[in-house]
C-alpha cells in the first residue's frame, strides 16, 4: 500500500479502511495490545501490523484439521438425530445454534487455563436461564487459577461445588439436540475446547437418568425405558451385596428349594461367600476397565469371552458357585443400563461398599448404608440446586422427573431451576384438534 | 422444609405393644389429644414469632425456669434416642441378628445420627421426605399384601376391655406422636407460623391415619389374646403373608423399611436433642457437640438391663410421662405467658 | 469434617469386618430341615425327628456332562431322631453328631403324634415359636401312630423338591376338601383364642393293607368321605396320606373328623374350595353321581340368644358342576335337575349336622362361630365371662343348604346307550 494511498484516507485510520474495504475474511478485528496479539496468534490467528500505525488487525486464518461431524460414540439412541459433538470449539457452538435459532441464545467465550490458554462458550437463554446461576457459572469459571485444563473432563471438576462425593454434579452429554434441550430447560450449558462434550449444570439426580431418546419415543415406551433403567441402578447398587446378606445372614429368606441348590453348588467352593462376590464383582471391573483399553479390533471379542468363559471356567474349576455369575452378570448389566458414565462409576464404587457393609451386618448393615449414603447425596447441591429436588425438598410438580407424562402434559420448566419464564408451552398445545378449541384460546388471548 | 415431619411417627415397628383390639381407634384418640396440644404449642409460637420453643420459655419463664424447661425437653430428647435405639437392637437381635454385639449396632446407628447431625436438619429433612414415599408405599404393601387373612371379627367386641380405658389409655398415649414438638424447636428456621401450623396438623392426621390403619391391621389379622404376645406384630404379620411356595417371604421389604425409617427417626431425634443443647448455651456450632451427645446417646441405650426392662419400664414410662414434657410444659408456658402478657408481648415487638 | 467422616467410616469398616462378623454362617454351614416330628420320648420327655436333605454332590470332575441328565441328588434324605427334654436341647444333641449347625427355618413340617396330642402339646408349642427360626406359616400335623417313622416316610415319590410338594400336598384340600390346612400361627392362636378350637390336619401311613385283590363287595359302597385316614384302599404312591382333621379341646386333642366331616367342617368355616362329592342317585341307588361343588359365597352365620341358649343359624350356599352321571336318567334337564338338587341338599345336610353334632358332643367348637357371637357383647370383660367356649354344647344349630347345579360340562344330555336289544329296559 503506498503512502499516497493512505494520506488520501485522511483523518480516517488505515486498519479500519483495511478492515472494511480490503479484507475479504469475515472475523476480522482490531487491537491495540500487543499482549492480546500475542495471545491469539498461537491460536491461530494472523496479526497484520502496519507500519505507523498503533494497532494492529487480527485475521481469522484459523484452518485446522478437524474431524467430520460424526455419530456420537457413547450415548447411541435408535430414534432421534445421530449427529455428535466433534474436538472443535466453533463446530460445537454452531451445531447448538443450529436447533436453537433464537436470537436469544447468548454465547459468551471464556478463557480457561492460564498457560494452554483454552477457550471455552457459556450457553444459554436469556430470558429463561435464571441470571444467578448464569453469574455463577461465569464466575467460577473465569475464577480457575490453574495452569493446565484440558476439556471438560478437567473443566467439570474445577467447577463442581462438592469434591468429596461419589455422585456427579455436572451432566455431560455429546449430543447436540440434548445439549439444545437442556438449554431450553433453562440451564446453562458449557463447551470446552478439546473434547466432544458439553457440561450442563445445575443437575438433579432424577435427570441423570433421561436420555434423549426418552422425548423422542412415545411416552409409555420412554415410561418403560425409564423404569427398566432405574430397574438396573437398583441392581447394580444392591444385588450384590444382597446376596451377600441373603447369603451370610438372612438364609430364611431364600425360597428353600433355591437355598438348597445354592448351597449344594456352593458345597465344594473353596472361598467364603464375601471372598466369592469380590472375586466375581473385581474380575468384572477387570473385564470392563480392560475391554476399554483394548485395541478396537478384539475389544468386541473380549468382552463375551471375558464373561462367559471366566464365569463357566470359573464355576467349572470350583471357584464360584453358578448363582453368583448370574448375580454378577445381572448386576453388570444393570450399571451398563445407567445413562450417565459418571454416575455408573460412582454406583460401582457404592456396590462395593454394599457388599461389605452385608458382609458384616447383614440387611441392618446395607440399611444403614442406604440411609448414611443418602443422607451424603442429599447434602449435595449442585449450583444452588438440591440434588434431590423435585423430591426432597419438594417443589411444584414437574412432569418429567421419574415418569413422563404426554408431551402436551410438560407445560412448564423445572421449578427448581427457578427460571424467569415458566412456562414453555400454550395451555393448549395441540390447537389442530379443533376448530372450537382454537377459537377459545384465541379469546383467551385476548382477555 | 418442614414436610418432612410427616415421616416422623410412621416407625412402624413401634406401634403396639400391649393394646387389644381396640389399638386403632384409641390411636386415634392420642392423635386427638396430641393435636389439641399441638393447638397450645401454635397460640405459644403465635404469640412470640420468628422464635423457637427455647427462646420462648426463657422469655416466658424467666432464664431459670426456662432452662430448667429447655434442659428437661432435651433430656427428654436425649433418652428417646437412647431408649429407641435400645429397643431397635434388641428387636433386631432376636429377629436377625442374635450373635451381634449390642454395642455394635447401637454404635452404628448413633454414628447414622452424628453423620447426619453433622451434616444439618436441611439433609435431614430432604433425607426423610425422600424416604418417605418408598416407605409409604412398602407399607401400604404389606397391609394390603395381608387382606387376605384378614379376619373382621376380630375388632369384636367393639369396646375391647371398655371404653374408660381405651380412652384414658389413648390420652396417655398422645405422646405417641410427640414428635410434633421438633416443630417447635425449629421453630426459628421455618417459613413462618403458618406454615409451622400447616405441616404439623397435616403430619399429625397423617401419622394418625398411618398408624391407626397399621392397628386396624393387626387387629385384623390377629386375635386380641395373641396380640398380646407377639414381640412385634408387624414382623410376624409379613411373616405371616404367603401366596404360593415363592411369595411368602415379605421379611425383606419390612426389616429395610423398619431400620430406614427407624434410622432416620432416631437421627431426627439426636439432631434435635444436639439442636436444643445448642440453643440452651447460644452455641452458634453445632459441631464440637454432636460426638459427646453421640456417647452420652449410647450410654443411655445401653443402660437398661435386659429387654422385658426396656418394653416395660422404659417405653412406657415415655410414652406415658413423655407427655408431661413435650405437651404439659409447652401449655404452662403459655399459661404462664398469657397471665404476663405484657411481657410477652413486648418481647414480641422487639 | 468431610474428609474427618471419611476416615472414621473407613475405620468403623475395617475395624469391624477385621474383628468378626459376628452372625455369619456361610450357606454351607448350616443342616437345613424340612420336617420336625415330634414323639412322646422313651428316654426322655420327647423324641425329635428331622429331616435333612443331604448336600452330597456327585463324585468325580467329569460327571459335570453325564450328571447333568438326571441328578441324583435329589431324594437323599438323613432322618435323626433323638430323645430329648426340649426342642432346643434336642437340636443341640442332634448337632454333637452333626458338622453343621441346624437350620429349622425352612421348616415347613411339623409332625405330631397323635398319642402326644391327645395328653396335650402345650409344653412344646409355645417353646417352640420363641425362636425367630421357626416360622409361623409351618403346618401343623397329627399323625397316627408315629411321627417318627411317619418322618422317615416322607419322601415324595413324585418329585425331588420336597418343600415344594410340603406345600403342594397341603393346598391339595382346596381340590378335595378332605382335609383342613392349618399352620403354626393359627394352631396357636386358637390354643388362645376364646372364639374357636383349634384344628390340625391329620395324617397317617397306609400300608395299603386296605387294597383288597380279593373277596366280595360290600353291601353298600362308601362314599370317598366316609373313609377315615389311613384306611384309604389304595395302593402304590406314597404311603403316608393327608385325610380328615383331628379335633382339640385346648391343647389336648379330642377326637377326629372323617373326609366327608371336614369338607362339612370347610363348608362352615367358609374355606372349602371345591370337591367331587358323590352320591347315590337319587332314582336308583345302583348308580353314583358326582358332582364337583363349590363355595358360591360365604356361609351366613348368625348366633341369637334366646333364654341363655345361643342358637345358631347356619346357612350354606353351594354351585355345582355335573361331573359323573352313571345312570341314564336325564338330570341336566331342567324337570330333573331339582331332584339332583335336593338330593344333594338333603345329603350335604346331613353330613354337616352329624359334624355339628359330633363336634358338640365333644363340647369343641371348631367352626368359629364365636367370632360371631361376640357381636353381642360389648366388652371383653362380658365376653370372658360368659365363656363360649364351654357353652357350645348347649347350642341349638339350624342348617340350611343351597345347593344349585349351574353347567353340566361338556355334556348337555345323556342320551341312552343302544345296545342290539334296542334300548336299555
Amino acid at each position: 500500500m503506498s503512502k499516497d494511498a493512505l494520506e488520501e484516507l485522511g483523518e480516517e485510520r488505515p486498519t479500519d479502511y483495511l478492515m472494511e474495504n480490503i479484507l475479504a475474511v469475515h472475523d476480522v478485528r482490531k487491537t491495540n495490545k500487543y499482549s492480546d496479539a500475542v495471545m491469539q496468534i498461537p491460536s491461530g490467528l494472523s496479526a497484520l501490523f502496519l507500519e505507523e500505525c498503533g494497532d494492529c488487525i487480527l485475521i481469522e486464518t484459523r484452518g485446522f484439521e478437524k474431524r467430520n461431524v460424526d455419530s456420537p460414540k457413547v450415548e447411541t439412541v435408535v430414534k432421534g438425530s445421530q449427529e455428535g459433538f466433534t474436538e472443535n470449539l466453533r463446530t460445537n457452538v454452531t451445531l447448538v445454534r443450529r436447533i436453537i435459532k433464537n436470537e436469544n441464545l447468548i454465547t459468551e467465550m471464556l478463557p480457561i487455563g492460564n498457560t494452554n490458554r483454552l477457550s471455552c462458550t457459556v450457553m444459554y437463554l436469556e430470558g429463561i436461564t435464571n441470571t444467578k446461576v448464569v453469574e455463577e457459572v461465569k464466575k467460577r469459571i473465569k475464577r480457575i487459577n490453574a495452569d493446565f485444563v484440558l476439556g471438560d473432563g478437567m473443566l467439570e471438576q474445577f467447577i463442581e461445588d462438592n469434591s468429596f462425593t461419589l455422585f456427579p454434579q455436572v451432566i455431560s452429554s455429546e449430543r447436540p439436540d440434548r445439549t439444545a434441550s437442556f438449554i431450553m430447560e433453562g440451564k446453562v450449558v458449557i463447551i470446552a475446547e478439546g473434547t466432544p462434550f458439553a457440561l450442563a449444570v445445575p443437575v438433579t439426580f432424577f435427570g441423570l437418568f433421561h436420555t434423549s431418546e426418552d422425548t423422542f419415543v412415545r411416552w409409555p415406551g420412554g415410561n418403560f425405558l425409564r423404569l427398566i433403567r432405574i430397574f438396573g441402578l437398583f441392581c447394580a447398587t444392591f444385588l450384590p451385596g444382597l446376596y451377600v446378606a441373603l447369603t451370610l445372614y438372612h438364609i430364611e429368606m431364600i425360597p428353600t428349594e433355591l437355598l438348597i441348590s445354592i448351597a449344594r453348588a456352593k458345597e465344594l467352593v473353596p472361598f467364603p461367600t464375601l471372598l466369592e462376590v469380590l472375586i466375581m464383582e473385581v474380575s468384572f471391573e477387570l473385564i470392563r476397565e480392560g475391554g476399554i483399553r483394548v485395541p478396537n479390533v478384539i475389544g468386541q471379542t473380549l468382552g463375551i469371552v471375558g464373561a462367559l468363559i471366566l464365569g463357566q471356567a470359573a464355576v467349572a474349576a470350583g471357584l464360584v458357585s453358578p448363582m453368583l455369575v448370574i448375580v454378577a452378570s445381572i448386576t453388570g448389566l444393570g450399571s451398563f443400563a445407567i445413562p450417565n458414565y459418571t454416575l455408573a462409576i460412582a454406583i460401582r464404587i457404592e456396590r462395593f461398599l454394599f457388599i461389605i457393609a452385608g458382609a458384616v451386618l447383614g440387611f441392618y448393615g446395607i440399611s444403614l448404608m442406604a440411609v448414611i449414603l443418602t443422607f451424603f447425596a442429599c447434602s449435595i447441591k449442585s449450583f444452588g440446586v438440591p440434588y434431590f429436588v423435585p423430591v426432597a425438598p419438594k417443589t411444584k410438580v414437574n412432569t418429567d422427573v421419574i415418569l413422563r407424562f404426554p408431551i402436551w402434559a410438560h407445560k412448564e420448566r423445572p421449578d427448581a431451576l427457578n427460571t424467569p419464564n415458566k412456562k414453555r408451552k400454550g395451555n393448549n398445545v395441540k390447537l389442530w384438534i379443533s376448530e372450537d378449541e382454537e377459537e377459545g384460546t384465541d379469546k383467551e388471548g385476548k382477555k | 422444609m418442614a414436610i418432612c415431619n410427616k415421616i416422623f411417627s410412621t416407625t412402624p415397628g413401634y406401634i403396639t405393644k400391649v393394646i387389644g383390639n381396640t389399638g386403632w381407634y384409641m390411636t386415634l384418640i392420642s392423635c386427638a389429644t396430641a393435636l389439641v396440644f399441638f393447638g397450645f404449642i401454635y397460640l405459644l409460637l403465635k404469640r412470640f414469632p420468628g422464635r423457637n420453643i427455647i427462646e420462648i420459655y426463657d422469655a416466658s419463664l424467666g432464664r431459670v425456669m426456662g432452662f430448667i424447661f429447655s434442659f428437661l425437653l432435651m433430656v427428654s430428647f436425649l433418652l428417646s434416642v437412647g431408649i429407641y435405639t435400645r429397643e431397635f437392637t434388641d428387636i433386631l437381635k432376636i429377629y436377625a441378628l442374635p450373635a451381634t454385639p449390642p454395642s455394635v449396632i447401637i454404635g452404628t446407628m448413633i454414628f447414622a445420627a452424628v453423620v447426619a447431625a453433622f451434616l444439618g436438619i436441611e439433609t435431614i429433612a430432604r433425607v426423610a421426605k425422600l424416604a418417605f414415599y418408598p416407605a409409604l408405599v412398602g407399607y401400604f404393601l404389606i397391609l394390603i399384601f395381608s387382606l387376605n387373612i384378614f379376619k373382621p371379627t376380630n375388632l369384636l367386641p367393639i369396646f375391647g376391655y371398655g371404653l374408660d380405658k381405651t380412652v384414658i389409655t389413648g390420652i396417655l398415649r398422645g405422646s405417641a406422636y410427640d414428635e410434633v414438638v421438633i416443630l417447635a424447636v425449629f421453630a426459628g428456621s421455618l417459613q413462618g407460623i403458618e406454615h409451622i401450623k400447616k405441616a404439623g396438623f397435616i403430619s399429625l392426621l397423617l401419622s394418625g391415619f398411618i398408624i391407626s390403619s397399621g392397628l386396624l391391621c393387626f387387629a385384623l389379622v390377629f386375635e386380641y389374646r395373641a396380640i398380646q404376645e407377639l414381640t412385634i406384630a408387624a414382623y410376624v404379620m409379613t411373616r405371616k403373608i404367603a401366596y404360593g411356595t415363592f411369595f411368602q417371604r415379605m421379611d425383606p421389604i419390612f426389616l429395610l423399611l423398619w431400620i430406614i425409617t427407624t434410622s432416620i427417626y432416631i437421627s431426627i431425634l439426636f439432631y434435635t436433642t444436639v439442636s436444643i443443647y445448642c440453643k440452651i448455651f447460644r452455641l452458634q456450632d453445632a459441631k464440637p457437640v454432636v460426638v459427646p451427645m453421640a456417647v452420652l446417646a449410647v450410654s443411655a441405650a445401653i443402660f437398661p438391663r435386659d429387654f422385658s426392662s426396656v418394653l416395660s419400664v422404659y417405653v412406657q414410662g415415655l410414652r406415658n410421662y413423655g407427655n408431661i414434657t413435650f405437651f404439659i410444659m409447652p401449655a404452662i408456658a403459655l399459661g404462664i405467658a398469657v397471665i404476663r402478657n405484657k411481657k410477652g408481648e413486648s418481647k414480641c415487638a422487639d | 469434617m468431610r474428609r474427618l467422616i471419611s476416615v472414621v467410616l473407613l475405620f468403623v469398616f475395617t475395624a469391624s469386618s477385621l474383628t468378626a462378623c459376628w452372625d455369619v454362617k456361610e450357606i454351607d454351614q448350616w443342616a437345613y430341615v424340612y420336617t420336625i416330628g415330634v414323639d412322646k420320648g422313651v428316654d426322655n420327655v420327647f423324641r425329635f425327628t428331622f429331616q435333612i436333605p443331604s448336600m452330597k454332590q456327585e463324585e468325580g470332575a467329569g460327571s459335570g456332562a453325564e450328571g447333568r441328565g438326571e441328578p441324583s441328588v435329589g431324594n437323599e434324605y438323613y432322618f435323626i431322631s433323638v430323645d430329648a427334654p426340649t426342642f432346643y436341647s434336642g437340636v443341640n444333641m442332634v448337632e454333637s453328631s452333626l458338622s453343621r449347625t441346624l437350620s429349622y427355618m425352612h421348616a415347613k413340617y411339623l409332625v405330631i403324634s397323635e398319642d402326644l396330642a391327645r395328653e396335650g402339646v402345650e409344653r412344646f408349642i409355645n417353646s417352640m415359636v420363641r425362636s425367630w427360626q421357626i416360622r409361623r406359616i409351618m403346618h401343623i400335623i397329627i399323625v397316627k401312630g408315629k411321627a417318627s417313622s411317619f418322618v422317615k416316610g416322607f419322601v415324595p415319590k413324585l418329585t425331588s423338591a420336597t418343600s415344594k410338594a410340603q406345600t403342594g400336598f397341603m393346598d391339595i384340600y382346596k381340590d378335595t376338601g378332605l382335609f383342613i390346612d392349618t399352620n403354626y400361627q393359627r394352631f396357636l392362636e386358637d390354643l388362645k383364642t376364646t372364639y374357636r378350637m383349634p384344628v390340625a390336619t391329620l395324617a397317617a401311613l397306609n400300608d395299603f393293607s386296605n387294597y383288597r385283590t380279593r373277596g366280595n363287595p360290600p353291601k353298600e359302597f362308601k362314599s370317598e368321605g366316609e373313609y377315615y385316614v389311613g384306611e384309604l384302599p389304595r395302593s402304590g404312591g406314597n404311603k403316608f396320606e393327608f385325610f380328615g382333621t383331628a379335633l382339640f379341646n385346648g391343647d389336648k386333642m379330642v377326637g377326629q373328623l372323617n373326609g366327608d366331616e371336614s369338607r362339612a367342617l370347610l363348608m362352615i368355616r367358609g374355606e372349602f374350595k371345591s370337591a367331587s362329592i358323590s352320591i347315590a342317585d337319587p332314582k336308583d341307588r345302583e348308580y353314583r353321581i358326582t358332582v364337583n361343588t363349590m363355595m358360591k359365597k360365604k356361609p351366613d352365620i348368625n348366633v341369637e340368644f334366646h333364654e341363655g341358649k345361643p342358637v345358631i343359624n347356619l346357612e350354606i350356599f353351594l354351585e355345582a358342576d355335573i361331573q359323573n352321571l352313571q345312570s341314564p336318567t336325564e338330570y341336566e334337564s331342567i324337570e330333573q335337575k331339582p331332584v339332583l338338587e335336593d338330593a344333594y341338599k338333603m345329603y350335604i345336610k346331613g353330613i354337616i349336622d352329624k359334624t355339628i353334632d359330633k363336634c358338640k358332643e365333644l363340647n369343641v367348637d371348631v367352626f368359629g362361630s364365636g367370632e360371631k357371637a361376640v357381636k353381642h357383647f360389648l366388652t371383653i370383660q362380658e365376653w370372658e365371662e360368659y365363656n363360649w367356649l364351654s357353652r357350645f354344647k348347649d347350642a341349638e344349630v339350624n342348617t340350611k343348604v343351597e345347593f344349585t347345579i349351574r353347567r353340566t360340562g361338556t355334556i348337555l344330555k345323556t342320551s341312552p346307550i343302544k345296545h342290539r336289544q334296542g334300548e336299555k329296559k
